[in-house]
């Protein structure tokens, strides 16, 4: 049965490519490669023939009679090709192949019509990527594609920046699943361009700080999340005077960073009550100490029995990186 | 065609309650002679749904003959001046059984296996919400309809939900989650691998279970027990009550969809998936008879010899049957089954003015609308009777008109708690009247247009079937009953235990599990299963 249809498979493809050879870009042609491409869309081969017979037919408007306007014949073909894509994506939502096609087809959108046209396929792509993400909103594909229509619709719409709305997006994720790794790094590059878009003066930018440091630490009611810790880490690279200059508040004084990270210290140490058996919180003390002896250009003894006592906690709660904790004292008793 | 008494019925079933129904659905492939009476007019038994005439009927009824029913206290309240705005009598489907089935129930399963969920329509069940007057220290939160004077708080049922409470102090939110991640283990450790000798916790009251083991403070105990449907406060129930079922609902939540963790049935709950039994049957060939119960069973028949049965319907009609279902209420005085020990609650039937909306939000963005809601209001909220220590708390099941029970622009409020008689009817009614007030607005406040109160019977939450498997009859093996109702407001799954034991006494020895409740298709249905 198998072997069967393999056959037709690639009997109908020897036929196409015929077609293909001969420029026989005709809507038949079309229709076999729809035939093919909805049995098997890893195809590629087919994608690319369909590629050239949409290239061909997109060309054509404006060089006949017909009473719809160019632009209209090109916004419906393009609207029913997009169409066809939809039960595609549905059954295969990872086949690399449809997605690139689908960009293929808007890119051409954005080439061949006004700007408010192509703006409106790709508005409707980002309610096709919202929809997607409610069914599973922890797909970083899903979301490092709306980066990416977000960014095209920015470059159609320049007036209107977006970054806000997004922002905004992330907030309303996170409510409805803390554990969202996809949403909290996206926000932490919209943070980044919002300050930068709306030339954010050092105080502003402290604010934000301020902000942010408010929430996750409402979102740490449960330490044991790991991508909670992952928002708190960025968010500390302010902190570090290596890392500031692209961290929320580049110009913070060392006292400024020491005033925080102190206060930090004591805001996950509070943690610790009832929670004596989870890893993070010792990883969070390590952390924010190191940091403390990278701007004090010291390490002082209470530091240092500190740090030594986190380990070893660590060592016992997390004996699956035994090796990593041990061969981090080893270089940390090696400092001084 | 033979008359009812010349045919040799394999079995009879007495009754058209909801065990019996899924009995009838399980036998209905059988093959049997199977007849199927009820001595009511209507379908549905003890689960029974009716229209504002039908409760009319049936209260007169049970007022006529008492004891006939696991009902007393029987009454109809019609609001005198909000007569013209009750809709006409079939506009309403008030359900006996309002139960909700939690998404891991072995309900669901039986009634997808022998393909009978088709003809039935699940709705998401949302928020529990618990009352907390206005006096607590905590600040109140607001809910949709913008009262300012609201004291309805969603019980959380996630981290994120306790992430968005603003009321709840941070180190009250870190022991809630300590309690609901430990909920969410498997039972035997916790994060460290330790044991938990969970046998020795277990044993406290859920009040003292959640201040020793999390440090959960006293104001957060009300909404977690909540969550177990518990009819007494934190400090009469015990942690081995509370703590399985907390995990019930917890666990429940996402299997069928996000934020949701049980279903109601539309159109009457249990009634629905008692007409869909009997219908299977009926298809299959069981003969359905209303109006007419089993008077008597013939004792001068040597009943132990293996011969048929022999009954007479309250018509007269003598059948020869091999066995006999019923429950205590459907099976004669002179079947001798005992009388059983039952628990006794106060429940009502609320027809309210306005559909309550606020309490129905989505679940999330571009979700669907539940279609019910549980709001739990706390025995400590309630006026103390003189003498009484605990007041238990009541519950509010509010259906809204989409679920088919009442038209809209109105909602149905089915009150329950664990008090009998007048006592427990004043508490239900001082817990609606709570409940509405928070609704008030310019229009004023929602009104109880009508009411049906009352008393049920049956098993007290908590006591499964398992415990005294449906028994035989003292004179012979062959007539054998249900027990009464579990009085849960969720479905409880010990009906289904109960109707396979009984299926498989019925079915012969050979029978094997997996039959049970487990069809293909009719031929000629076509199956859409995809």
């Amino acid at each position: 049965m198998f072997i069967w249809w393999l056959v037709q498979l690639s009997r109908t493809a020897t036929t196409d490519s015929i077609e293909i050879n001969e420029h026989h870009y005709t809507v038949e042609t079309l229709q076999q490669t729809s035939i093919l491409l909805t049995k098997n869309p890893e195809y590629y081969t087919i994608w690319n023939f369909r590629r050239l017979i949409l290239q061909h037919q997109l060309s054509l408007p404006g060089t006949d009679s017909s009473e719809q306007s160019a632009s209209d014949q090109i916004v419906s073909m393009i609207k029913d090709d997009l169409q066809f894509l939809l039960p595609l994506l549905r059954s295969y939502p990872k086949c690399y192949w449809i997605w690139n096609y689908r960009l293929w087809l808007l890119g051409e959108a954005s080439r061949l019509l006004p700007l408010s046209t192509a703006h409106g396929f790709w508005q409707e792509e980002l309610a096709l990527v919202n929809k997607m993400l409610s069914f599973d909103d922890r797909n970083f594909h899903g979301w490092g594609y709306r980066r990416f229509v977000v960014e095209k619709l920015e470059i159609l719409a320049p007036t209107e920046s977006m970054t806000q709305k997004e922002l905004d997006y992330t907030t309303k994720m996170i409510r409805s699943q803390l554990s969202n790794f996809s949403a909290w790094h996206n926000r932490t590059k919209l943070i980044q361009t919002l300050l930068d878009e709306r030339g954010a003066s050092d105080d502003e930018r402290k604010n934000k700080l301020d902000d942010e440091l408010e929430l996750i630490h409402q979102a740490l009611i449960d330490p044991y999340d790991q991508s909670l810790w992952f928002y708190h880490q960025n968010l500390m690279c302010t902190f570090d005077p290596a890392l500031s200059a692209q961290a929320i508040a580049p110009n913070l004084t060392d006292s400024e960073r020491l005033d925080y990270i102190r206060r930090e210290k004591e805001a996950i140490e509070d943690m610790l009550e009832g929670a004596e058996s989870c890893k993070w919180i010792y990883l969070g003390l390590m952390n924010c100490t190191l940091l403390q002896t990278k701007i004090e250009r010291s390490l002082s003894r209470n530091a240092k029995q500190d740090v030594t006592r986190w380990l070893h906690e660590l060592i016992k709660l997390d004996p699956k990186r035994r090796g990593r904790w041990l061969d981090f004292e080893e270089s940390f008793n090696a400092w001084q | 065609m033979e008359s009812l008494s010349e045919t040799p019925w394999d079995i009879t079933i007495s009754g058209t309650g909801l065990p019996q129904s899924l009995l009838a659905l399980a036998l209905s492939r059988s093959g049997k002679k199977i007849l199927h009476v009820d001595k009511n007019r209507l379908y549905g038994g003890t689960e029974a749904a009716f229209s504002l005439q039908e409760a009319e009927e049936w209260v007169n009824k049970l007022k006529q003959e008492p004891g006939t029913a696991p009902f007393e206290d029987v009454s109809i309240y019609v609001s005198p001046e909000h007569v013209k705005v009750l809709s006409f009598s079939r506009a309403y489907t008030l359900s006996l059984s309002p139960h909700l089935v939690y998404s891991r129930s072995k309900l669901l399963p039986c009634l997808v296996s022998s393909k009978v969920y088709r003809q039935l329509e699940f709705q998401p069940v949302g928020s529990w919400w618990i009352y907390k007057s206005p006096n607590a220290t905590r600040t109140s939160e607001l809910i949709a309809e913008g009262d300012a004077s609201a004291c309805l708080h969603r019980v959380p049922n996630s981290r994120e939900d306790i992430f968005a409470d603003l009321s709840i102090p941070v180190k009250s939110k870190r022991a809630l989650i300590k309690f609901l991640r430990h909920i969410a283990q498997p039972l035997q450790q916790d994060v460290n691998n330790t044991p938990i000798d969970l046998e020795d916790d277990l044993d406290l009251s859920f009040a003292e279970y959640l201040i020793s083991r999390f440090q959960v403070p006293s104001e957060l105990h009300d909404p977690l027990l909540s969550l177990s449907l518990a009819p007494v406060s934190p400090q009469q129930t015990l942690a081995s009550f509370a703590v399985p079922r907390i995990k019930r609902h917890l666990g429940s939540i996402g299997v069928f969809g996000r934020g949701f963790g049980s279903v109601l049935t539309k159109w009457g709950g249990g009634s629905e998936i008692s007409q869909v039994g009997c219908r299977a049957l009926a298809v299959g060939g069981g003969v359905y008879v209303l109006n007419r119960g089993i008077q008597s069973i013939d004792t001068k028949v040597d009943l132990q010899k293996g011969g048929p049965l022999q009954l007479q319907l309250s018509d007269g009609e003598v059948i020869r049957t091999r066995f006999i279902v019923g429950s205590h209420w459907d099976l004669p005085p002179n079947a001798q089954i005992p009388q059983p020990a039952c628990h006794k609650v106060a429940r009502s039937i609320n027809i309210v003015s306005s559909s309550l909306a606020g309490l129905f939000p989505v679940m999330y963005d571009g979700g669907p609308t539940p279609t019910g809601v549980v709001v739990v209001v706390p025995g400590t909220e309630l006026t103390h009777d003189q003498g009484s220590a605990h007041v238990p708390s009541t519950y509010l099941l509010v259906h809204s008109s989409e679920t088919g029970e009442c038209p809209a622009g109105q909602c149905i409020i089915y009150g329950m708690v664990s008090l009998p008689g007048s006592k427990g009817q004043s508490l239900i009614e001082e817990a609606l009247n709570k409940l509405l007030r928070t609704f008030t607005d310019a229009d004023g406040t929602p009104a109880v247009l009508w009411s049906l109160r009352y008393t049920q019977l049956g098993l007290p939450c908590g006591a499964g079937y398992s415990e005294g498997n449906p028994f035989a009859s003292p004179i012979s093996d062959r007539i054998i009953c249900f027990q009464p109702s579990n009085l849960d407001i969720a479905f409880d799954d010990g009906m289904i235990d109960a109707v396979k034991a009984v299926w498989k006494r019925l079915s012969g020895d050979d029978t094997r599990d997996e039959e049970f409740m487990n069809f293909e298709d009719r031929a000629g249905v076509f199956s859409d299963d995809e």
